[in-house]
């Protein structure tokens, strides 16, 4: 949404800030796929914001 | 069902110049499922978001000229996908995932001057499309 209304500085920082969560949750949590499968989908936001 | 394409895809590289960062990020991503995918085989989501990332590291490597790279990440995306789509071939979103893939490679013999294999594999597309269609 803030990269479409053109605020890509926080669009990054968004994005940023899910990864930072998604790693937290997937690093405490090693055995939840779908906390695993959240981990990979943010990094691919993050290869692609 | 939109056909999806992977020249929709954008990243960094189109935007910031940044191939490298975000080959990097796609490559954590694909380890990551590559895992799932090894430890659930009966998980259709696994391997199907596999797939997904060898399409995304394919298309990146395509966009950087990386043009070899690029065919050996869509023939793994597409082993893979060929395996979904024949066995659930109930599934509209398995054929569809299907075609993109055959449609990547079609770029990629273009590119090449592989007018022969691009145009079986847009007979492949063609058809999954038709398929889809009933």
């Amino acid at each position: 949404m803030l990269k479409a209304a053109g605020k890509p500085a926080e669009a990054i920082k968004a994005y940023e800030s899910s990864l930072a969560i998604r790693q937290k949750l997937a690093y405490a949590n090693p055995t939840v796929t779908q906390l695993q499968s959240g981990l990979a989908l943010g990094y691919d936001n993050s290869a692609s914001y | 069902m939109a056909w999806r394409s992977a020249t929709t895809t954008r990243h960094l590289t189109e935007q910031d110049g940044q191939p490298d960062e975000a080959l990097k990020a796609y490559g954590l991503a694909s380890a990551i499922r590559q895992k799932l995918a090894d430890d659930y085989p009966t998980a259709t989501e696994f391997q199907s978001d596999l797939a997904t990332s060898h399409i995304h590291i394919g298309t990146l490597r395509r966009d950087t000229g990386q043009a070899a790279e690029s065919l050996k990440a869509y023939e793994s995306a597409l082993a893979i996908r060929q395996k979904l789509a024949r066995e659930h071939p109930e599934s509209p979103d398995r054929l569809s995932d299907l075609g993109e893939n055959q449609g990547n490679l079609a770029v990629i013999d273009l590119d090449a001057r592989r007018f022969e294999e691009a145009r079986l594999r847009l007979l492949d597309l063609k058809q999954a499309s038709c398929d889809l269609q009933f």
